[in-house]
């Protein structure tokens, strides 16, 4: 099920927080987890299996670990064992799923057809939710948390339906707390209504318009559009994956929110960035966070010297790219970071401080670029959409740009204006609670008549 | 009491929302279902029944979305709302229809399809194979046509090259002729020749098309004036149906009382071309030969001696009334619902003639063609 379809908001949230409301406290998590599986189950029955051996086997390894340095057991051998094989299962079904394909054809694309593809869809959501339970299991290891004794509890973590498919990677020592005791009051459920709304606007009022707008050109084909059409694709995927994927992430915190939880900031206005780094600290920063936190920072960070630290740096974005899609298109993308972020740590941040205009026209433009190489899977392809993007004799004949700078242009500046963190400082702002409850209403309205008429509505991370 | 009342008043967001949420899912579970979708002449999802086999597939939760789409509550309200938000943005275009001078609507196509080359194929083929004379008339689209009149840089159909295309495909044949009716259809544009709210032509462009047929095909070119004409109104046709924006203005559909003998359907039979009680429905057009039919004859019997194969889609359906006054019977054959084998069909009458007709988008589209050279 998807949070912006007339399915979620008309029949799910209405049943489902009627009894998550009314039942006691203490079967809250009960309701959170049979309502979480109905919500994944709806799309994906099949791969719920994979659920639920993951959630036994790391519920399993998690307690066996506790019993094997506990105060009657000291085997910090038999514990290590136990954590390599918990890890070994995640990151084995993550691979076996997600990867199997790429790597069979890659190798058969070397030694001749020698191995057969057993053709896997990608489980939902799987790259997220073995994100989150990698993280359960590794900081038990590490010792900050407690083993969960409760199959339940765990559970509930790991398929809660707000970030079980795309996020944010909400790591479980961020809500454990939570899943333990949490109190539901009328401010968090106001504020998480609200935060609900603005994501699903953004996700269908601007992110699934600006999207029209780039299918458009694959159905064109790249080669027949002019260049100024060219850039106006590539300003509309910008706008598309930002607002989708920020949308999902304001949908995912907002409900959250309304179930008593505390979910993190994934995104904080990353199109304001002056370089690339600061862009990765602004653009899905739980994902970015899990990184530093379990690669980057165990495989010594940067306290080891330079080469080291460029090294690790290369690891890291080398597994950011594959984490995104398993094609060399994501590998390049990751790639593409690498270089930049490099360079930058090299020599190019402080000139980037001194001068502002240079610096955002820098930033965008990367962005921008680095989007092409994540959205065109094709290289053959990329390379013709990047020759449209910088080829004069492009730019002949623009009436095709006029034709869309007219039908989207509407759809870009909003999306440009609410990149900005302008509009959200006036609505906090607004202290009339009529207005702020009117614009909430407004949106909701809006997204509803888009939604009654849409047959377009793909999020755009789900495929990672 | 006291207390949640505070409450309510101090987030009010709250109960509004859960409010609004709950209404409509009442709506669902109180309204009947709709069947058919008026302003978007379709039938609709009805809530689907749950069983094993369609849950363990997944049919029964992918009915069940689509059902919460098709009767939201509301529904035609919400989505005329859309089409208005959309158009107040600034846009022409509403689900791939765009809106263009003097009100008409064009359907936004973007490029050539792979079928196209193979229904392309597939006519040359049967050309070359019919062993007699084959004439092939694709009428270019509204865009095409009226092109002057296009919202500025809207991306198109290519119909000249696909119209070069076929000719390259027939080439070879020295027995297919075809018929342009670019020129005289695009000389008469101010004319209405296209709705402007449907993807038809108008029964005048018909007619038009008609002045060219019968001069490549060597009729007797007869003045359909002599017959009663009538016009029926507020006519909103296909491309409305998806776009659904305001302002639009309605069609007004002209017919001719034609008389026929009999008009032999798949089944049942009908004694006139015209189904006048379709004009009372959305899907107007619909009433020209009461729709698209697998395999029709129209017998007039005048005594000329000569009857006509048509092979066609439903641009054909309101120029059928012209090219009834030149023949004695004529089998309209449309390949979408014809289970028939074409090459039986038409070695039933060696001596008929055989036309094709088709709009170019149809062939870009459709995918039935192979049936004009299967056995």
């Amino acid at each position: 099920m998807v949070f912006s379809s007339l399915l979620f908001l008309f029949w799910f949230i209405p049943v489902f927080f009627t009894v998550y409301y009314l039942v006691p406290a203490r079967l809250r998590n009960t309701a959170l987890f049979l309502g979480s599986i109905v919500f994944y189950a709806w799309g994906e029955p099949s791969y719920l299996l994979l659920i639920f051996a993951s959630i036994i086997v790391n519920w399993g390894a998690g307690v066996m670990m506790a019993w094997s340095c506990s105060d009657r057991h000291d085997m910090p051998r038999v514990r290590k064992l136990i954590f390599a094989a918990a890890l070994i299962y995640d990151f084995g079904m993550l691979f076996v799923f997600k990867y199997t394909g790429f790597f069979v054809a890659n190798i058969n694309a070397v030694f001749g057809n020698i191995l057969r593809d057993p053709g896997f869809t990608l489980p939902l959501g799987i790259s997220f939710y073995t994100f989150q339970i990698a993280s359960y299991i590794i900081d038990l290891y590490r010792g900050r948390i407690d083993a969960e004794k409760n199959i339940l509890t765990l559970g509930t973590y790991l398929v809660m339906f707000p970030q079980l498919i795309a996020g944010p990677i909400v790591v479980y020592s961020q809500v454990s707390e939570k899943l333990h005791e949490r109190r539901i009051t009328w401010q968090a459920v106001s504020d998480g209504i609200t935060i609900f709304v603005f994501g699903l606007a953004s996700k269908v009022l601007i992110a699934n318009n600006a999207g029209a707008l780039w299918n458009d050109l694959e159905a064109i084909g790249y080669a027949n559009i002019s260049m100024p059409l060219a850039w106006l694709g590539v300003i509309a995927y910008t706008l598309q994956i930002y607002f989708d994927f920020n949308g999902y992430s304001l949908m995912a915190i907002g409900l959250g929110s309304m179930l008593g939880f505390t979910i993190p900031r994934n995104f904080d206005h990353p199109y304001i960035s002056r370089s690339l780094t600061e862009f990765w600290r602004r653009w899905h920063i739980t994902l970015s966070g899990w990184f530093r936190e379990y690669v980057y920072i165990p495989l010594g960070g940067n306290r080891k010297g330079k080469i080291r630290t460029y090294v690790n740096l290369f690891i890291v974005w080398f597994l950011t790219g594959f984490w995104h899609g398993a094609g060399w298109n994501f590998i390049c993308w990751g790639m593409f970071f690498f270089v930049f972020l490099t360079l930058e740590k090299s020599f190019l941040s402080g000139f980037l401080e001194r001068h502002t205009v240079f610096s955002r026209i820098y930033s965008l433009l990367l962005i921008g670029l680095s989007w092409m190489i994540f959205a065109i899977t094709d290289f053959t392809q990329l390379g013709v959409y990047m020759t449209r993007l910088f080829s004069p004799q492009a730019a002949a004949d623009c009436r095709d740009a006029v034709y869309y700078l007219r039908n989207y242009g509407t759809v870009i500046v909003l999306g440009c204006i609410f990149s900005t963190p302008s509009a959200s400082r006036w609505f906090d702002g607004l202290e009339s609670k009529t207005a702020r409850c009117g614009i909430v209403l407004i949106l909701l309205f809006a997204s509803v008549c888009f939604l009654a008429d849409a047959a377009y509505n793909p999020f755009l991370y789900f495929r990672f | 009491m006291n207390k949640t009342l505070r409450y309510i008043i101090e987030y009010p967001v709250v109960v509004l929302f859960f409010g609004i949420c709950a209404a409509m899912f009442a709506g669902y579970l109180i309204c009947p279902d709709n069947e058919y979708s008026q302003m978007e002449n379709r039938f609709l999802q009805q809530r689907p029944a749950v069983s094993a086999p369609s849950v363990a597939d997944g049919s029964y939760m992918e009915s069940f979305e689509t059902y919460t789409n098709e009767q939201v509550p509301f529904r035609d309200i919400l989505v005329r709302c859309k089409a208005a938000f959309v158009w107040a943005t600034g846009s022409s275009e509403n689900n791939g229809i765009a809106r263009g001078q003097r009100g008409l609507l064009f359907d936004k196509t973007m490029a050539v399809s792979a079928n196209a080359h193979k229904n392309i194929a597939a006519i040359g083929d049967f050309a070359a194979g019919a062993g007699r004379d084959v004439y092939i008339a694709v009428a270019p689209t509204s865009v095409w046509v009226n092109a002057e009149d296009l919202p500025v840089g809207m991306p198109v159909l290519d119909e000249a090259a696909l119209a070069d295309e076929l000719g390259a495909a027939l080439a070879g044949s020295k027995n297919a002729h075809i018929i342009d009716m670019y020129d005289i259809l695009s000389e008469n544009r101010s004319d209405n020749i296209y709705y402007r709210t449907d993807h038809h032509w108008t029964t005048r462009g018909a007619g038009y098309a008609y002045a060219a047929i019968a001069e490549s095909m060597g009729l007797d070119r007869q003045d359909i004036g002599r017959y009663e004409r009538h016009e029926v109104y507020d006519f909103l046709g296909t491309f409305y149906a998806r776009y659904k924006g305001p302002f639009v203005l309605a069609d007004t559909i002209e017919y001719y009382d034609v008389p026929v003998d009999e008009l032999e359907l798949s089944d049942r039979s009908e004694h006139d071309l015209i189904d006048t009680a379709g004009f009372g429905g959305f899907d107007k057009y619909g009433a020209f030969m009461y729709g698209n039919d697998g395999k029709c004859v129209v017998h007039a019997d005048k005594g000329i001696g000569k009857n006509l194969y048509i092979f066609k889609d439903s641009y054909a359906n309101c120029l059928i009334p012209y090219l009834v006054m030149n023949y004695d019977n004529i089998t309209v054959i449309d390949l979408r619902y014809f289970g028939g084998s074409v090459s039986e069909e038409i070695a039933g009458d060696e001596d008929a003639d055989i036309l094709l007709v088709y709009n170019m988008s149809f062939i870009n589209d459709d995918n039935h063609f192979y049936k004009l050279v299967s056995r």
